[in-house]
């Protein structure tokens, strides 16, 4: 396996700590050596280009020439960073007035490799070791699959149908939906809270009515806003929802029998985890 | 290449109805014919039916709003053989899939003085992105993309009008700080948009810093 670092200073720190967590610990488990970046800036989501685009891309740049540094590829924890990061080596390659600004700063190899967790994990850990750490199989459970607000520019960078492929080799059943390309509002949320919490909370009920379980998600902003504000989600809408989020790495570790809450970030939630 | 595509086509008659349905069609069409060749295809077998006609008439397959003129190749490597067709606005349907667009035009209304008649043109051809947007759909005071394609344009054209164009759209109850992802939500997918509605904002900031 190549050289890999892992990039988890993600977005929200303090709502989306067991996406960062569960992904530390599901390495440990597979005893697989890919270390967090220490000290790089925090993600800020690329929905933040509109308010300072230099800013936004000074810091994905920054963390590109650690990654240089350490002659390393990048494994992101979740898609917002993962799209961030794939803008900023993309305009790189682009934009020779920005890529001499960015020479003038920083040391950055174009031939980074940046990976979203679950290309990394079908590609390089490979579905045949996945399969043999397995010890509980998700066969009865339905769940929704949400790829976030981005998918459409994400799915230049990345295979989207590796979290299927991932998802469906723990045995899990996933449910269709109408409203899966949908956003989830955290772009707005500053602005109109109300409507954001209108956007997220119609996508939930339409994935409650079609009988999930649970949701996995893909991108921290979808975490922040379907776990984090779901009790907001639910006075918005006028039901209940009471659906549990999960991120990838959570639901491999429970289904190679990794029980412990706190080892996993399920006592993080803000909807509390009642799978086990 | 003939395709034998199976069709589930939105049906509502905002006169009498209370409900829409959907009716299914299964057609033999040959690639190189268009969204709009179909359409008429689907008015043969049903008389009843009605779509929009003419150069800037879209509808809404699979989720993504697009022209009519698109070909039935390029509709089926996208989306496959089974594909629902809707208006681009559900809530907006007047026939089927025509949509009433009085919504759409009173954003022009906004822009026009700062504007020549004759970007109206260039307006009518931003109406699949007016109705693309998740915003819009919960928020029907909500400026819209397709203004702000227009606005993103016509500072440039218009530079002596930038400054009042931008004010236009720098309103946190209806305008650009609601804006949405709509990357995929129109096809063939356009992926400046982003970047565009990106270098508004920018802007909107620089005016009010100027201010």
């Amino acid at each position: 396996m190549k050289k890999y670092v892992l990039y988890d200073s993600i977005i929200d720190v303090n709502s989306t700590s067991p996406l960062v967590k569960s992904t530390n610990k599901l390495f440990r488990f597979l005893n697989i050596k890919v270390p967090s970046l220490k000290n790089v800036p925090r993600d800020i989501g690329c929905e933040s280009i509109g308010l300072d685009e230099n800013a936004f891309h000074d810091a994905n740049a920054k963390i590109l020439s650690l990654v240089t540094e350490a002659k390393s590829d990048i494994v992101c924890a979740e898609d917002s960073s993962f799209l961030s990061l794939n803008l900023t080596l993309s305009k790189l390659k682009e934009d020779e007035k920005f890529k001499s600004a960015m020479e003038e700063k920083y040391q950055i190899s174009p031939e980074i490799n940046i990976l979203s967790l679950a290309d990394f994990l079908v590609n390089e850990v490979g579905i045949t070791k996945i399969k043999k750490n397995i010890k509980n199989s998700f066969e009865k459970f339905n769940a929704a699959l949400y790829l976030g607000s981005y998918q459409c520019q994400v799915k230049r960078y990345s295979d989207n149908s590796n979290y299927n492929k991932l998802l469906e080799t723990i045995g899990l059943n996933l449910v269709d939906y109408d409203l899966k390309n949908q956003v989830c509002g955290y772009e707005i949320n500053d602005v109109n809270s109300a409507l954001s919490y209108k956007l997220a909370g119609s996508l939930m009920l339409d994935i409650f009515d079609n009988a999930a379980d649970f949701v996995v998600i893909s991108d921290a902003r979808s975490f922040v806003m379907f776990d984090k504000h779901q009790k907001e989600l639910e006075k918005r809408v006028g039901r209940d929802i009471d659906l549990s989020v999960f991120g990838i790495a959570e639901l491999l570790l429970l289904s190679f029998g990794v029980v412990n809450k706190s080892d996993i970030g399920l006592d993080n939630h803000a909807v509390e985890v009642k799978l086990i | 290449m003939t395709y034998k595509l199976r069709l589930s086509v939105f049906r509502f008659d905002a006169k009498c109805d209370y409900l829409p349905f959907y009716k299914k069609h299964i057609i033999q069409i040959d690639g190189d014919k268009t969204v709009e060749q179909l359409l008429a295809v689907i008015k043969e077998e049903d008389g009843l039916f009605d779509y929009p006609v003419g150069k800037n008439a879209a509808i809404k397959i699979d989720g993504k709003n697009l022209f009519t003129n698109v070909k039935i190749s390029n509709i089926v490597s996208e989306f496959g053989k089974e594909l629902t067709l809707m208006p681009m606005s559900t809530k907006r349907a007047k026939k089927d899939l025509i949509v009433n667009t009085d919504d759409f035009y009173d954003r022009f209304d906004l822009i026009d003085p700062f504007v020549d008649s004759n970007d109206k043109k260039r307006f009518d051809e931003l109406v699949i992105y007016h109705y693309a947007s998740d915003t819009y759909l919960y928020d029907d005071t909500f400026q819209g993309d397709g203004l702000f394609l227009l606005a993103y344009e016509m500072t440039k054209k218009h530079f002596s009008q930038a400054g009042d164009i931008l004010d236009l759209i720098d309103n946190e109850e209806t305008g650009i700080w609601l804006h949405t992802n709509i990357c995929g939500k129109t096809f063939p997918t356009d992926f400046t948009i982003e970047g565009k509605i990106n270098e508004l904002k920018s802007e909107v900031l620089k005016r009010r810093a100027q201010a």
